[in-house]
């Protein structure tokens, strides 16, 4: 597993590949912060996917430092279903999950290595926004009038780990939806399309008739999940089926993956 | 030769894809050390044959061994073999090293052997290039150079002069040769006939998923007949020698400009003197003796004769 882990990282480090990904995912975080930040004077704006907007209050608070990546995440999230995606599915079309498989016969520990990687990628580049988020929150707060003293106390600095944490983990889950989908289709495009189209846009028109009907839709989940919990889901029930969506998604890769002719 | 002593040993392996049958009770064995053909037409079932040795399909039906180890347990022979399965599938934004690199960690081996191989196939200056700029014979190269690493014992490669020009079939071939000299069992498989003549001592011959010919080459192509080509002066002589020859009870096939006759029942000294008393004068008068295509096609048609009168 480790083998397949430090092979994947032979990809995951290419320029091209972290420019690509890194590049976007700190600009929707660096738009879903400023967004944050003037919407102090508009509490309860709606900015579409970044969420609605948060007042002085709330702002102000040790919970207010980070914000502004919680309304990045879906954005972020996508970027690294993406990243799963285009990378699981390049082996397929490629061929090169066959002479993997030559080197690595054990499927469950090449999956593994791979996922690993892809995970360690996704913590980086989530870690990389939080700084990114929390270094603007600070500078753009004074001139907004957001008090800022909450956020260094360690209430703050923890509830921004958390968050981090939280923001990691919820991902995790979005790449995995990816993967899945990569799997079972072998194309990144149906992956991202359906991430973006299927998760995404139709709960959003689904909401505009059904409210209610969306609460368990991955996108919710994650969503609640990610601010410990709202108004349809508390934190616990959020975290469980969090948990439950990525352990799904494991297992439906792993199963495909170990039963599966390599015939491409 | 057992199981144990073959390099590659397979009995009644089958695989069927639905009602399609891919592979059809594939039983033979291939010693170990040398170059060894595995040779059919495209869609004989060569690579899916390939893909079960190697573990990544699943045989519907009979057994297989690779280096005296299961089929189903390929862990237990992988870090003996390197393979190359049809086109070379690389990381094409990589370089050629890294690609490399890439394989010396999934094995657990030490980087040091990057340019070990890459010297042996000649790539080691455009080691650092990406591999998109590569031509086709340099990729196919880099896969090879993928599967020496780690000294394997057998090299199982399938269609390794695919889409070659000439000046690179050669190379491959002289590679393969070298590797064969040098202890390696190396498991071509080509539908290149008359490149597989020339490079294997041993010889596996399939057509529509089934066995045609296991075996030494030369035992193969002691088996191959001889063919008396004459092309008389005249064309219009042809229909005439024809006419003459048949009437002899001589095997006769009229090609483009010339008569073929079979050289097995029939002497060409014989087909002179039919053609001289008629005063049909002669341009060519040759005796040929069939290709490895020649004998593959022959026997080919002979598997589906037999097959219709089943």
């Amino acid at each position: 597993m480790i083998g397949a882990f430090l092979a994947e990282w032979v990809i995951l480090r290419r320029r091209s590949l972290i420019l690509s990904s890194f590049g976007p995912l700190l600009f929707f975080t660096f738009v879903g912060t400023v967004f944050a930040i003037l919407g102090v004077d508009e509490p309860g704006g709606n900015r579409g996917p970044f969420g609605p907007t948060s007042g002085i209050e709330q702002l102000s608070s040790a919970g207010g430092l980070t914000l502004g990546l919680e309304s990045s995440s879906t954005f972020i999230g996508l970027i690294i279903l993406s990243v799963f995606a285009v990378n699981l599915a390049r082996e397929y079309s490629n061929g090169t999950i066959r002479l993997l498989l030559v080197s690595e016969p054990r499927r469950a520990r090449l999956l593994a290595g791979i996922l690993l990687a892809l995970g360690a990628f996704t913590a980086i580049a989530v870690v990389l926004a939080g700084i990114l988020s929390i270094a603007l929150s600070f500078a753009m707060a004074p001139g907004q009038g957001i008090p800022t003293g909450e956020w260094a106390t360690s209430d703050g600095i923890f509830g921004a780990v958390a968050t981090i944490g939280r923001t990691i983990a919820a991902t995790l889950v979005w790449g995995l939806i990816g993967a899945m989908i990569v799997m079972v289709t072998k194309s990144s495009a149906a992956a991202i399309a359906t991430g973006a189209g299927g998760l995404l846009i139709f709960p959003t028109m689904l909401r505009q008739v059904a409210d209610g009907v969306t609460d368990r839709f991955p996108d919710a989940v994650l969503r609640a999940f990610l601010v410990g919990g709202n108004d349809a889901l508390s934190g616990s029930t959020a975290a469980l089926m969090t948990a439950a969506y990525g352990v799904l998604c494991l297992a439906l890769l792993f199963t495909i993956f170990l039963r599966r002719d390599i015939t491409d | 030769m057992t199981a144990e002593s073959s390099a590659i040993s397979v009995d009644n392996l089958t695989k069927h894809f639905g009602d399609f049958k891919a592979v059809e009770k594939l039983t033979f064995d291939i010693p170990q050390n040398g170059v060894v053909g595995f040779v059919g037409p495209n869609g004989a079932g060569k690579s899916t044959t390939i893909r079960m040795l190697l573990g990544l399909i699943k045989a519907t039906s009979g057994t297989g061994s690779v280096l005296g180890h299961p089929i189903n347990k390929p862990s237990a022979f992988t870090k003996k073999i390197g393979a190359l399965i049809e086109s070379p599938a690389l990381y094409k934004g990589l370089t050629g090293a890294d690609n490399l690199r890439l394989f010396t960690k999934l094995r657990g081996l030490n980087a040091n052997v990057i340019d070990e191989v890459l010297n042996t196939v000649g790539l080691y200056d455009r080691r650092d290039d990406r591999v998109a700029t590569y031509s086709l014979g340099m990729k196919q190269r880099l896969a090879i150079a993928i599967s020496l690493l780690g000294e394997p014992e057998l090299l199982i490669l399938d269609e390794p002069t695919n889409g070659l020009d000439p000046a690179g079939i050669i190379e491959i071939r002289e590679l393969l040769r070298k590797l064969g000299q040098n202890g390696k069992t190396v498991f071509v498989s080509s539908h290149l006939l008359s490149e597989i003549e020339r490079l294997v001592e041993h010889v596996v011959l399939i057509n529509d998923g089934r066995l045609v010919f296991s075996g030494q080459l030369d035992d193969l192509l002691l088996q191959a007949s001889h063919i008396i080509r004459v092309r008389p002066e005249n064309h219009e002589d042809i229909s005439k020698l024809q006419k003459l020859l048949g009437h002899e009870d001589m095997e006769v096939e009229v090609s483009t400009d010339s008569i073929l006759i079979d050289g097995n029942s029939t002497s060409s000294v014989e087909v002179d003197r039919i053609a001289h008393q008629s005063g049909i004068f002669l341009r060519e008068l040759r005796i040929e003796k069939e290709t490895l295509e020649d004998v593959f096609i022959r026997l080919t048609r002979k598997q589906v004769t037999q097959g219709d009168s089943n």
